[in-house]
Protein backbone atom coordinates (compact mmCIF):
# COMPACT_ATOMS: atom_id res chain seq x y z
CA UNK A 1 0.00 0.00 0.00
CA UNK A 2 2.70 2.69 0.95
CA UNK A 3 4.73 1.53 -2.26
CA UNK A 4 1.43 2.39 -4.31
CA UNK A 5 1.07 5.58 -2.39
CA UNK A 6 4.83 6.59 -3.18
CA UNK A 7 4.55 5.97 -6.56
CA UNK A 8 1.47 7.66 -7.29
CA UNK A 9 2.95 10.33 -5.62
CA UNK A 10 6.26 10.38 -8.00
CA UNK A 11 4.31 9.88 -11.19
CA UNK A 12 2.73 13.16 -10.16
CA UNK A 13 5.77 15.30 -9.38
CA UNK A 14 7.14 13.68 -12.76
CA UNK A 15 3.61 14.57 -15.06
CA UNK A 16 5.34 18.44 -14.33
CA UNK A 17 2.13 19.35 -12.03
CA UNK A 18 3.69 21.32 -9.23
CA UNK A 19 0.73 20.53 -6.43
CA UNK A 20 2.77 21.35 -4.10
CA UNK A 21 2.54 24.89 -5.34
CA UNK A 22 -1.41 26.06 -4.76
CA UNK A 23 -2.79 25.80 -2.11
CA UNK A 24 -5.28 23.21 -3.29
CA UNK A 25 -2.93 21.09 -4.80
CA UNK A 26 -1.32 20.69 -0.61
CA UNK A 27 -4.64 19.69 0.03
CA UNK A 28 -5.20 17.67 -2.47
CA UNK A 29 -2.06 15.99 -1.82
CA UNK A 30 -2.65 15.95 1.69
CA UNK A 31 -5.99 14.07 1.37
CA UNK A 32 -4.28 11.48 -0.75
CA UNK A 33 -1.62 10.99 2.13
CA UNK A 34 -4.21 10.61 4.64
CA UNK A 35 -6.75 8.27 2.35
CA UNK A 36 -3.88 6.28 2.17
CA UNK A 37 -3.17 5.99 5.46
CA UNK A 38 -5.82 5.05 6.08
CA UNK A 39 -5.87 2.29 3.66
CA UNK A 40 -2.24 1.04 5.82
CA UNK A 41 -4.40 1.37 9.06
CA UNK A 42 -7.60 -0.85 7.62
CA UNK A 43 -4.97 -3.40 6.18
CA UNK A 44 -3.09 -3.51 9.45
CA UNK A 45 -5.92 -3.83 11.76
CA UNK A 46 -7.24 -7.08 8.88
CA UNK A 47 -4.37 -8.42 8.77
CA UNK A 48 -4.12 -8.25 13.09
CA UNK A 49 -7.47 -10.03 12.60
CA UNK A 50 -7.03 -12.13 10.29
CA UNK A 51 -3.85 -13.65 12.40
CA UNK A 52 -5.94 -13.82 15.06
CA UNK A 53 -8.83 -15.93 13.59
CA UNK A 54 -5.82 -17.92 12.22
CA UNK A 55 -4.35 -18.76 15.63
CA UNK A 56 -8.08 -19.50 16.89
CA UNK A 57 -8.89 -22.15 14.33
CA UNK A 58 -5.23 -23.47 14.98
CA UNK A 59 -5.83 -23.76 18.83
CA UNK A 60 -9.50 -25.29 18.36
CA UNK A 61 -8.25 -27.53 16.01
CA UNK A 62 -5.48 -28.43 18.34
CA UNK A 63 -8.52 -28.97 21.35
CA UNK A 64 -10.40 -30.95 18.87
CA UNK A 65 -7.62 -33.49 17.83
CA UNK A 66 -7.28 -33.76 21.77
CA UNK A 67 -11.30 -34.35 21.95
CA UNK A 68 -11.37 -37.08 19.19
CA UNK A 69 -8.56 -38.75 20.90
CA UNK A 70 -9.74 -38.83 24.48
CA UNK A 71 -13.66 -39.59 22.39
CA UNK A 72 -11.59 -42.50 20.46
CA UNK A 73 -10.25 -43.61 24.14
CA UNK A 74 -13.50 -43.15 25.77
CA UNK A 75 -15.53 -45.23 23.47
CA UNK A 76 -12.60 -48.05 23.07
CA UNK A 77 -12.88 -48.41 26.65
CA UNK A 78 -17.20 -48.09 27.41
CA UNK A 79 -17.73 -50.42 23.93
CA UNK A 80 -15.36 -52.76 25.36
CA UNK A 81 -16.50 -52.94 28.89
CA UNK A 82 -20.09 -53.68 27.58
CA UNK A 83 -19.14 -56.03 25.10
CA UNK A 84 -16.98 -57.99 27.62
CA UNK A 85 -20.67 -57.90 29.64
CA UNK A 86 -22.38 -59.29 27.20
CA UNK A 87 -19.87 -61.89 25.99
CA UNK A 88 -19.85 -63.08 29.53
CA UNK A 89 -23.85 -63.17 29.19
CA UNK A 90 -23.54 -65.39 26.19
CA UNK A 91 -20.87 -67.46 27.74
CA UNK A 92 -23.02 -67.87 30.97
CA UNK A 93 -26.19 -68.75 29.29
CA UNK A 94 -24.40 -71.03 27.12
CA UNK A 95 -23.45 -73.25 29.76
CA UNK A 96 -27.11 -73.19 31.66
CA UNK A 97 -28.16 -74.29 28.47
CA UNK A 98 -25.73 -77.33 28.46
CA UNK A 99 -25.89 -78.06 31.69
CA UNK A 100 -29.98 -77.82 31.37
CA UNK A 101 -29.68 -80.42 28.29
CA UNK A 102 -27.17 -82.54 30.62
CA UNK A 103 -30.19 -82.28 33.56
CA UNK A 104 -27.58 -81.33 36.28
CA UNK A 105 -29.82 -78.57 38.49
CA UNK A 106 -27.07 -77.99 40.85
CA UNK A 107 -24.77 -76.71 38.17
CA UNK A 108 -27.26 -74.96 36.42
CA UNK A 109 -28.26 -72.99 40.08
CA UNK A 110 -24.46 -72.06 40.53
CA UNK A 111 -24.17 -70.58 37.30
CA UNK A 112 -27.40 -68.80 37.39
CA UNK A 113 -26.44 -66.98 40.40
CA UNK A 114 -22.66 -65.88 38.47
CA UNK A 115 -25.11 -64.61 36.00
CA UNK A 116 -27.40 -62.47 37.81
CA UNK A 117 -23.77 -61.19 39.81
CA UNK A 118 -22.82 -60.45 36.08
CA UNK A 119 -25.71 -58.70 34.78
CA UNK A 120 -25.80 -56.84 37.79
CA UNK A 121 -22.32 -55.41 37.29
CA UNK A 122 -23.16 -54.99 33.66
CA UNK A 123 -26.20 -52.23 35.18
CA UNK A 124 -23.75 -50.85 36.96
CA UNK A 125 -21.34 -50.30 34.16
CA UNK A 126 -23.95 -48.61 32.19
CA UNK A 127 -24.87 -46.13 35.07
CA UNK A 128 -21.39 -45.21 35.11
CA UNK A 129 -21.15 -44.09 31.86
CA UNK A 130 -24.73 -42.21 31.63
CA UNK A 131 -23.35 -40.24 34.75
CA UNK A 132 -20.28 -39.42 33.06
CA UNK A 133 -21.68 -38.14 30.06
CA UNK A 134 -24.26 -36.71 31.92
CA UNK A 135 -21.64 -34.49 33.95
CA UNK A 136 -20.60 -33.82 30.55
CA UNK A 137 -23.67 -31.72 29.25
CA UNK A 138 -24.13 -30.37 32.99
CA UNK A 139 -20.38 -28.89 32.69
CA UNK A 140 -20.50 -27.62 28.93
CA UNK A 141 -24.25 -25.88 29.85
CA UNK A 142 -23.42 -24.46 33.35
CA UNK A 143 -22.77 -20.63 33.87
CA UNK A 144 -20.05 -18.91 35.35
CA UNK A 145 -20.15 -17.68 39.16
CA UNK A 146 -17.68 -16.40 41.65
CA UNK A 147 -17.14 -19.35 43.89
CA UNK A 148 -14.87 -19.10 47.05
CA UNK A 149 -12.18 -21.53 46.61
CA UNK A 150 -11.16 -21.85 50.17
CA UNK A 151 -14.89 -21.88 51.46
CA UNK A 152 -15.33 -24.57 48.72
CA UNK A 153 -12.67 -26.75 49.55
CA UNK A 154 -13.19 -26.37 53.60
CA UNK A 155 -16.69 -27.62 52.88
CA UNK A 156 -16.52 -30.21 50.44
CA UNK A 157 -13.26 -31.73 53.17
CA UNK A 158 -16.45 -31.44 55.88
CA UNK A 159 -18.36 -34.15 54.04
CA UNK A 160 -15.52 -36.52 53.43
CA UNK A 161 -14.49 -39.24 55.08
CA UNK A 162 -10.86 -38.96 55.78
CA UNK A 163 -10.65 -42.10 58.03
CA UNK A 164 -7.86 -40.53 59.83
CA UNK A 165 -5.72 -36.93 61.31
CA UNK A 166 -5.28 -34.51 58.73
CA UNK A 167 -4.07 -31.04 57.80
CA UNK A 168 -4.95 -28.57 54.77
CA UNK A 169 -3.56 -25.53 55.00
CA UNK A 170 -3.74 -22.63 52.66
CA UNK A 171 -0.18 -21.46 52.78
CA UNK A 172 -0.73 -18.69 50.32
CA UNK A 173 -3.78 -16.91 49.18
CA UNK A 174 -3.23 -14.16 46.87
CA UNK A 175 -6.75 -14.75 45.70
CA UNK A 176 -9.69 -16.41 47.05
CA UNK A 177 -12.56 -15.74 44.00
CA UNK A 178 -12.34 -17.12 40.64
CA UNK A 179 -14.97 -16.75 37.88
CA UNK A 180 -16.07 -20.41 37.25
CA UNK A 181 -18.62 -22.99 36.93
CA UNK A 182 -19.65 -24.56 39.99
CA UNK A 183 -20.30 -28.20 39.43
CA UNK A 184 -17.20 -28.48 37.47
CA UNK A 185 -14.65 -26.99 40.36
CA UNK A 186 -16.71 -28.63 42.88
CA UNK A 187 -16.14 -31.79 41.25
CA UNK A 188 -12.46 -31.06 40.79
CA UNK A 189 -11.60 -30.44 43.95
CA UNK A 190 -13.68 -33.23 44.80
CA UNK A 191 -11.31 -35.34 43.33
CA UNK A 192 -8.20 -34.25 44.20
CA UNK A 193 -8.79 -34.60 47.63
CA UNK A 194 -10.30 -38.20 47.83
CA UNK A 195 -7.48 -38.85 45.59
CA UNK A 196 -4.93 -37.12 48.28
CA UNK A 197 -6.95 -39.47 50.94
CA UNK A 198 -6.91 -42.14 49.25
CA UNK A 199 -2.88 -42.48 47.66
CA UNK A 200 -2.25 -41.08 51.18
CA UNK A 201 0.88 -42.58 53.37
CA UNK A 202 -0.42 -44.38 55.78
CA UNK A 203 2.55 -43.83 57.64
CA UNK A 204 2.36 -39.60 58.27
CA UNK A 205 -0.55 -37.53 58.95
CA UNK A 206 -2.36 -36.66 55.38
CA UNK A 207 -1.28 -32.78 54.82
CA UNK A 208 -2.71 -30.90 51.61
CA UNK A 209 -0.65 -27.86 51.27
CA UNK A 210 -2.62 -25.17 48.69
CA UNK A 211 -1.81 -22.48 47.35
CA UNK A 212 -3.68 -19.69 45.65
CA UNK A 213 -1.04 -17.43 43.14
CA UNK A 214 -2.19 -14.41 41.10
CA UNK A 215 0.15 -14.20 38.41
CA UNK A 216 -0.78 -11.48 36.06
CA UNK A 217 -4.64 -12.24 34.30
CA UNK A 218 -3.34 -15.78 35.46
CA UNK A 219 -4.56 -17.89 39.10
CA UNK A 220 -3.01 -20.47 40.14
CA UNK A 221 -4.02 -23.34 42.20
CA UNK A 222 -0.94 -25.45 43.75
CA UNK A 223 -2.02 -28.38 45.49
CA UNK A 224 0.27 -31.14 47.11
CA UNK A 225 -0.52 -33.62 49.35
CA UNK A 226 2.62 -35.66 51.13
CA UNK A 227 0.99 -39.24 49.71
CA UNK A 228 2.30 -42.08 48.00
CA UNK A 229 3.54 -40.15 44.61
CA UNK A 230 3.41 -41.00 41.18
CA UNK A 231 6.32 -42.19 39.10
CA UNK A 232 5.49 -39.79 36.60
CA UNK A 233 8.56 -41.55 34.28
CA UNK A 234 6.05 -44.25 33.23
CA UNK A 235 2.59 -42.55 33.92
CA UNK A 236 3.06 -38.81 32.28
CA UNK A 237 0.74 -39.70 29.35
CA UNK A 238 -1.84 -41.81 30.87
CA UNK A 239 -2.65 -40.54 34.35
CA UNK A 240 -5.71 -37.94 32.60
CA UNK A 241 -6.59 -40.58 30.03
CA UNK A 242 -10.24 -42.46 31.06
CA UNK A 243 -9.97 -45.59 32.78
CA UNK A 244 -6.58 -45.98 33.50
CA UNK A 245 -5.51 -46.85 36.94
CA UNK A 246 -1.70 -45.90 38.13
CA UNK A 247 0.26 -49.13 38.82
CA UNK A 248 1.17 -48.33 42.62
CA UNK A 249 -2.59 -47.65 43.21
CA UNK A 250 -3.88 -50.18 42.10
CA UNK A 251 -5.08 -52.19 45.65
CA UNK A 252 -7.22 -48.69 46.35
CA UNK A 253 -10.60 -48.65 44.98
CA UNK A 254 -11.18 -46.94 41.93
CA UNK A 255 -12.50 -46.44 38.65
CA UNK A 256 -10.33 -44.38 36.70
CA UNK A 257 -11.88 -41.41 36.54
CA UNK A 258 -10.82 -38.83 38.65
CA UNK A 259 -8.32 -37.41 36.84
CA UNK A 260 -9.88 -37.47 33.49
CA UNK A 261 -12.59 -35.52 34.79
CA UNK A 262 -10.31 -33.27 36.38
CA UNK A 263 -8.63 -32.51 33.47
CA UNK A 264 -11.41 -32.19 31.19
CA UNK A 265 -13.24 -29.88 33.70
CA UNK A 266 -9.60 -27.57 33.62
CA UNK A 267 -9.96 -27.80 29.67
CA UNK A 268 -13.79 -26.45 29.94
CA UNK A 269 -12.56 -23.56 31.53
CA UNK A 270 -9.55 -22.98 29.18
CA UNK A 271 -7.29 -23.53 31.93
CA UNK A 272 -4.21 -26.37 31.77
CA UNK A 273 -3.36 -28.48 34.54
CA UNK A 274 0.32 -29.64 35.51
CA UNK A 275 1.56 -32.52 38.05
CA UNK A 276 5.03 -33.13 39.93
CA UNK A 277 5.31 -36.29 41.50
CA UNK A 278 7.77 -37.83 43.57
CA UNK A 279 7.40 -41.76 45.40
CA UNK A 280 6.74 -41.84 48.44
CA UNK A 281 7.08 -38.35 48.76
CA UNK A 282 3.31 -36.98 47.40
CA UNK A 283 1.64 -35.25 44.53
CA UNK A 284 1.57 -31.27 43.42
CA UNK A 285 -0.89 -30.19 41.05
CA UNK A 286 -0.77 -26.97 39.57
CA UNK A 287 -3.59 -25.59 38.17
CA UNK A 288 -3.80 -22.79 36.17
CA UNK A 289 -7.21 -20.35 35.09
CA UNK B 1 -2.99 -87.20 19.08
CA UNK B 2 0.02 -89.04 21.14
CA UNK B 3 -0.09 -86.84 24.54
CA UNK B 4 -2.83 -84.91 26.40
CA UNK B 5 -2.74 -81.42 26.72
CA UNK B 6 -1.43 -78.89 29.19
CA UNK B 7 -3.54 -75.46 29.36
CA UNK B 8 -2.98 -72.00 31.05
CA UNK B 9 -5.50 -69.60 31.19
CA UNK B 10 -4.35 -65.62 31.79
CA UNK B 11 -7.42 -63.92 31.74
CA UNK B 12 -8.36 -61.11 34.74
CA UNK B 13 -12.27 -62.27 33.91
CA UNK B 14 -13.07 -65.07 36.21
CA UNK B 15 -16.28 -65.40 34.41
CA UNK B 16 -14.25 -65.74 31.42
CA UNK B 17 -12.18 -68.46 32.82
CA UNK B 18 -15.07 -70.27 34.02
CA UNK B 19 -16.53 -70.85 31.24
CA UNK B 20 -13.40 -71.60 29.15
CA UNK B 21 -12.22 -74.06 31.92
CA UNK B 22 -15.82 -75.83 31.68
CA UNK B 23 -15.18 -76.13 27.40
CA UNK B 24 -11.90 -77.41 27.95
CA UNK B 25 -12.92 -80.25 30.55
CA UNK B 26 -14.93 -81.48 27.40
CA UNK B 27 -12.49 -83.19 25.57
CA UNK B 28 -10.76 -86.08 26.33
CA UNK B 29 -7.14 -84.05 25.21
CA UNK B 30 -7.34 -82.15 28.18
CA UNK B 31 -4.58 -82.85 30.66
CA UNK B 32 -4.80 -80.20 33.26
CA UNK B 33 -5.77 -76.45 33.18
CA UNK B 34 -4.42 -73.56 35.29
CA UNK B 35 -5.81 -70.06 35.33
CA UNK B 36 -3.77 -66.93 36.16
CA UNK B 37 -5.97 -63.53 37.03
CA UNK B 38 -3.00 -61.72 36.31
CA UNK B 39 -0.66 -61.75 33.55
CA UNK B 40 2.20 -60.91 35.98
CA UNK B 41 1.41 -64.40 37.59
CA UNK B 42 1.60 -66.17 34.31
CA UNK B 43 4.35 -64.75 33.03
CA UNK B 44 6.33 -65.77 36.75
CA UNK B 45 5.48 -69.00 36.24
CA UNK B 46 6.20 -69.52 32.42
CA UNK B 47 9.38 -67.69 33.39
CA UNK B 48 10.29 -70.07 36.03
CA UNK B 49 9.58 -73.01 34.14
CA UNK B 50 11.83 -72.18 30.39
CA UNK B 51 14.76 -71.56 33.59
CA UNK B 52 14.17 -74.67 34.73
CA UNK B 53 13.60 -76.15 31.67
CA UNK B 54 10.53 -78.19 32.94
CA UNK B 55 7.30 -79.27 31.39
CA UNK B 56 5.36 -75.96 29.80
CA UNK B 57 1.97 -75.83 29.21
CA UNK B 58 0.98 -76.96 25.38
CA UNK B 59 -1.68 -74.17 24.87
CA UNK B 60 -1.92 -70.52 26.92
CA UNK B 61 -4.84 -69.17 25.99
CA UNK B 62 -4.01 -64.79 26.57
CA UNK B 63 -6.29 -62.03 27.10
CA UNK B 64 -5.57 -58.75 25.61
CA UNK B 65 -7.06 -56.32 28.13
CA UNK B 66 -5.80 -56.78 31.30
CA UNK B 67 -5.01 -54.12 34.52
CA UNK B 68 -1.12 -53.75 35.16
CA UNK B 69 0.17 -55.87 32.19
CA UNK B 70 -1.70 -56.27 29.17
CA UNK B 71 -1.51 -59.13 26.37
CA UNK B 72 0.89 -57.43 24.96
CA UNK B 73 3.31 -56.12 27.31
CA UNK B 74 3.08 -59.95 28.40
CA UNK B 75 4.29 -60.97 24.87
CA UNK B 76 7.23 -58.33 25.10
CA UNK B 77 8.31 -59.98 28.60
CA UNK B 78 7.91 -63.57 27.69
CA UNK B 79 9.92 -62.70 24.17
CA UNK B 80 13.02 -61.31 26.32
CA UNK B 81 12.62 -64.39 28.81
CA UNK B 82 13.13 -66.44 25.80
CA UNK B 83 16.32 -64.62 24.69
CA UNK B 84 15.97 -66.70 21.16
CA UNK B 85 14.73 -69.31 22.84
CA UNK B 86 12.10 -71.11 20.42
CA UNK B 87 8.93 -71.62 22.64
CA UNK B 88 7.14 -74.96 22.87
CA UNK B 89 3.85 -73.42 23.75
CA UNK B 90 1.13 -72.29 21.53
CA UNK B 91 0.03 -69.09 22.55
CA UNK B 92 -3.48 -68.21 21.81
CA UNK B 93 -4.87 -64.65 21.59
CA UNK B 94 -8.57 -64.93 23.36
CA UNK B 95 -10.12 -61.90 23.30
CA UNK B 96 -13.45 -59.55 23.46
CA UNK B 97 -11.66 -57.02 20.84
CA UNK B 98 -11.96 -57.22 16.85
CA UNK B 99 -10.21 -53.42 17.21
CA UNK B 100 -8.19 -52.92 14.59
CA UNK B 101 -5.38 -51.43 16.84
CA UNK B 102 -5.32 -54.96 18.71
CA UNK B 103 -5.25 -56.76 15.36
CA UNK B 104 -2.38 -54.85 14.28
CA UNK B 105 -0.68 -55.26 17.39
CA UNK B 106 -1.49 -58.99 17.03
CA UNK B 107 0.27 -59.32 13.71
CA UNK B 108 3.60 -57.17 14.59
CA UNK B 109 4.45 -59.85 17.24
CA UNK B 110 6.09 -63.11 16.40
CA UNK B 111 5.10 -65.51 19.95
CA UNK B 112 0.91 -65.55 19.84
CA UNK B 113 0.07 -67.58 16.78
CA UNK B 114 -4.01 -67.11 16.98
CA UNK B 115 -6.33 -64.45 17.53
CA UNK B 116 -9.34 -66.00 18.89
CA UNK B 117 -12.51 -63.90 20.11
CA UNK B 118 -14.23 -64.66 23.05
CA UNK B 119 -16.78 -66.25 24.01
CA UNK B 120 -14.12 -69.78 22.81
CA UNK B 121 -16.53 -72.70 20.62
CA UNK B 122 -16.47 -75.87 21.22
CA UNK B 123 -15.71 -76.75 17.38
CA UNK B 124 -12.97 -74.24 17.35
CA UNK B 125 -11.32 -75.99 20.02
CA UNK B 126 -11.23 -78.83 17.91
CA UNK B 127 -10.04 -77.21 15.01
CA UNK B 128 -6.95 -75.68 16.88
CA UNK B 129 -5.97 -78.19 18.32
CA UNK B 130 -6.11 -80.07 15.08
CA UNK B 131 -3.91 -77.51 13.54
CA UNK B 132 -1.41 -77.16 16.05
CA UNK B 133 -1.26 -81.50 17.34
CA UNK B 134 -2.14 -83.41 15.21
Amino acid sequence: MEEIHRLLRRQIERSGVNLKATEDGRALLDTLDKTYKHFEDERKILEESAKRMLERISSSNENLLTIISTLDGFNYHVSHDLKTSMIHTVSLSKMIQKYQEAENPEKVKEILNKLVNNSENGLNLVEKFLRISQFNTQLVEQDLTTINIPDLINSIAKELDFKSPYEINFAQTEFTELNAKEVGIQSLFHNLLTNAIKYRESKRTLKIDIRLVQNGRDKLIYFKDNGIGIDLESNRDKMFKPFVRIENGLNKEGTGVGLFLVKKIVGEHNGTIKVNSVLDEGTEFIITF
Amino acid sequence: MSEKLDFFIIDDSDVNNYYTEDLLNEFEFTNSITTFLKATEGLAELTKRIQEKTKLPDVVFLDIRMPEMDGFEFIEELDEVLDDQELTSKIFILTSSKHRRDVESFEKQKIACEFLNKPLEKNEIISMVDKHFS
